[in-house]
């Protein structure tokens, strides 16, 4: 793999802007790449496709002849990238952490009747026609 | 192991834990072949960063892609959805979201009310006890009294919470008039049994680390060991062999190792799933003067909506099973064009790369490049699916066959699946998009997005052993007893008659339950002991 011409495609699909840095800011390309492809090593071969684009009509034209592989490889670079916790941070994302029910939470978002529309229309159902 | 056992069961996913620990508290001797091993719940990848990657390799709901030891292949070239599961110790319940809805009552009447398909051969009410019990057995969270549904006794647990993605969600429905409530999930909303309270990780379909979620290697398999079933894992069987008065004796089974072996018993209980379980009757040879094992295959066509909201409803918190249902467009409506319809769940969208898969209407720069980073701002955490699983009716030209080919780790020929959405369903699909958007738009939000999740959809594999009344038609009877071999059950989700709109898994184990009260009642006058 040309990893200079990766690193550089790589930063069109997810450049700095909007205050979230570059993908090669966040080694995108280098350690959390490099996770992903444990993680699902059948992206490699995506990957290495995306890896002889070197403009964004490139991409464009990736994407047209082979979409399947290009949506490999745009995943594969998404989930690299937002591995790193600066990105996560940024993005206001916790991870899929705990956060256990709290007492009375069930209700709380019910309290103001909510239902109550629901029950006054009554039965919504067909029954057992011999029953 | 005993040399002949009361009770083969085959197969230790939701119908078989069932049957298993309902015959060994009554004091039948059963052994159960199950060609998975126990999952240990700190393997389950939920707490690792790159869990969104892992849930579409080693931990796939496609056994295809994920090829652990204990899947075998599945042919799917035919196939337009592919069969997901999962086999271990549990099964697909290991993987399940765990909405735990119950059929309708029209559910087993669709013939007599919509003139297509058939009707069950048992009815709503015929099933309510064992719903009942089933919700208590597997620790159902739900609130009583949605009226889209006969009088109910009581759910064991709190519904879970709906979260703000589940108001903003019912506020829309409110002001459409359209049914809705907070959906029953086999998941503990506080400490239950064996069951912890569920901590909302929300990676419920890759396995429920906390042990929050009713898989039955926790529900079931404890109890059933207790009283004395014996559980051989990495066991696959490759026939179910019968005797020379065409009763079934056993099964013959490989190990992990690859040795052979045969486990004789009184009387066998097939629960292998829709697609397992007419494998193995295929390559047996047996219970199949129907003709119809491996017919009328039924895997739910679903298609989902994003909706976009201007505000952080912590869209990536769990459960992952449904906080919300509706019902307001599953019963019969003559005017739209096809008849049943569809059962709809508001859910939750975990992790950060998903948000990918549904964004592929938008522009390569504004999902990706220039405009990646704006529109993950504007999408992730304010987003939620409306999701609808649509009824599935049969059609004996949806297949499970043996492929002539293709073989799994042992040697033993693989199944072959042939299925097409029928364009009633297309139908179907479409018009529940159409309404998808309307009640994302009642809800506020300010766009949408289709999701299209064919061919991965095939979380429920039915129909393919259909029970009946006239063994004509039908492959085992009311209670799963085959018609040609006496001492032979069906119990999983292959005897389903019709697919009806709902996740199937709560039917599943009160049939299962019922049938092994049964055999309960019936077993020993029945089964000669030789
Ligand atoms: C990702 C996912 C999400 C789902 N979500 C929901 C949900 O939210 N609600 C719901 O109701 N349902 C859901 N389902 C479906 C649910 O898992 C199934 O309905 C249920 O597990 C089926 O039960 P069963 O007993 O028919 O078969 P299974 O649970 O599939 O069990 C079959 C068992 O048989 C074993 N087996 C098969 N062949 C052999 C053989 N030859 N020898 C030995 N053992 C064998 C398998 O290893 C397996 O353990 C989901 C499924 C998946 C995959
Ligand atoms: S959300 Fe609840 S049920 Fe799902 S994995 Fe987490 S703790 Fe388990």
């Amino acid at each position: 793999m040309d990893a200079v011409g990766l690193v550089e495609i790589v930063d069109l699909l997810v450049p700095a802007s909007d205050g979230m840095p570059a993908a090669s800011e966040v080694e995108a390309t280098g350690k959390w790449l490099d996770r992903v492809l444990v993680a699902d090593p059948t992206l490699r071969a995506p990957i290495d496709r995306l890896a002889i684009c070197r403009t964004w009509g490139d991409l464009e034209r990736f994407e047209a002849t082979e979409p399947a592989t290009f949506a490999r490889a745009t995943f594969a670079v998404v989930s690299a990238y937002y591995l790193h916790p600066r990105v996560r941070k940024l993005m206001g994302y916790p991870g899929q952490g705990p956060s256990p029910i709290l007492a009375g939470e069930g209700e709380h978002y019910l309290d103001d009747a909510l239902l109550a529309p629901v029950i006054e229309r009554g039965r919504a159902y067909v029954a057992t026609p011999d029953a | 192991m005993p040399d002949v056992a009361d009770v083969l069961v085959v197969g230790a996913g939701a119908s078989g834990s069932v049957v298993a620990k309902r015959l060994a508290a009554a004091g039948i001797g059963v052994v159960c072949l199950e060609q998975g091993g126990w999952i240990a719940a700190d393997s389950f990848p939920g707490e690792q960063r790159e869990w969104d990657v892992l849930q579409g390799s080693r931990w796939a709901m496609n056994p295809n892609v994920r090829q652990m030891p204990s899947d075998y292949p599945i042919n799917t070239a035919a196939s337009d959805i592919n069969p997901l599961m999962f086999n271990a110790v549990g099964g697909g319940t290991i993987h399940y979201a765990a909405a735990w809805p119950r059929l309708k009552p029209s559910d087993f009447r669709v013939r007599s009310l919509d003139g297509v398909g058939d009707d069950w051969p048992i009815s709503y009410e015929d099933l309510a006890p064992y719903y009942d019990r089933v919700d208590r057995d597997f620790g159902v969270s739900g609130r009583d009294g949605d009226p889209s549904f006969p009088a109910s006794t009581r759910y064991p647990l709190p519904a879970l919470p709906i979260m703000p993605l589940g108001r903003r969600a019912a506020e829309g429905m409110n002001r459409l008039g359209w049914h809705w409530w907070p959906h029953p999930n086999a998941i503990a909303s506080e400490p239950y049994g064996r069951l912890a309270a569920c901590a909302r990780r929300g990676v419920c379909m890759t396995g429920c680390r906390e042990g929050a979620k009713a898989s039955t290697d926790i529900t079931h398999w404890p109890d059933a060991i207790r009283d004395g079933a014996r559980l051989v894992t990495g066991a696959r069987v490759r026939r179910i062999t019968v005797d020379a008065r065409g009763r079934a004796s056993g099964a013959d089974y490989v190990d992990r190792d690859g040795n052979e072996h045969h486990q004789a018993a009184r009387m066998v209980v097939m629960a292998c799933n829709g697609i397992g379980t007419a494998r193995l009757l295929l390559l047996s040879e047996i219970a199949n003067s129907s003709g119809l094992v491996g017919k009328r295959l039924m895997m739910h066509p679903s298609v989902g909506v994003v909706g976009v909201y201007d505000e952080d409803l912590e869209g990536w918190k769990g459960p992952a099973g449904s906080p919300l249902v509706s019902y307001a467009f599953y019963e019969t409506d003559a005017g739209r064009g096809f008849v049943r319809g569809a059962k709809w769940d508001a859910y939750p969208i975990a992790g950060l790369s998903s948000y990918q898969t549904f964004l592929g209407g938008l522009p390569l720069a504004d999902r990706m490049g220039p405009g990646l980073h704006a529109t993950m701002r504007r999408v992730f955490g304010r987003s939620f699916v409306w999701t609808a699983q649509t009824d599935d009716l049969p059609d004996e030209a949806n297949t499970v066959t043996i492929d002539l080919a293709l073989v799994d780790g042992d040697g033993i020929p693989a199944p072959r699946v042939r299925y097409r959405i029928s364009d009633a369903s297309h139908r179907n699909m479409a018009f529940q998009v159409a309404r998808m958007r309307e009640a994302h738009e009642a809800s506020g939000a300010i766009e949408t997005h289709l999701w299209e999740w064919i061919p991965d959809v095939g979380w429920h594999t039915l129909g393919t052993a259909r029970c009946g009344n006239d063994p004509a038609t039908s492959v085992v009877d009311p209670f799963g007893r085959s018609h040609d071999v006496p001492n032979l059950f069906v119990v999983d989700g292959s005897v389903f008659v019709t697919g009806s709109s709902m996740n199937p898994t709560c039917t599943i184990a009160a049939f299962a339950l019922r049938a092994a009260d049964h055999i309960v009642d019936t077993a020993r006058d029945r089964a000669p002991r030789s």
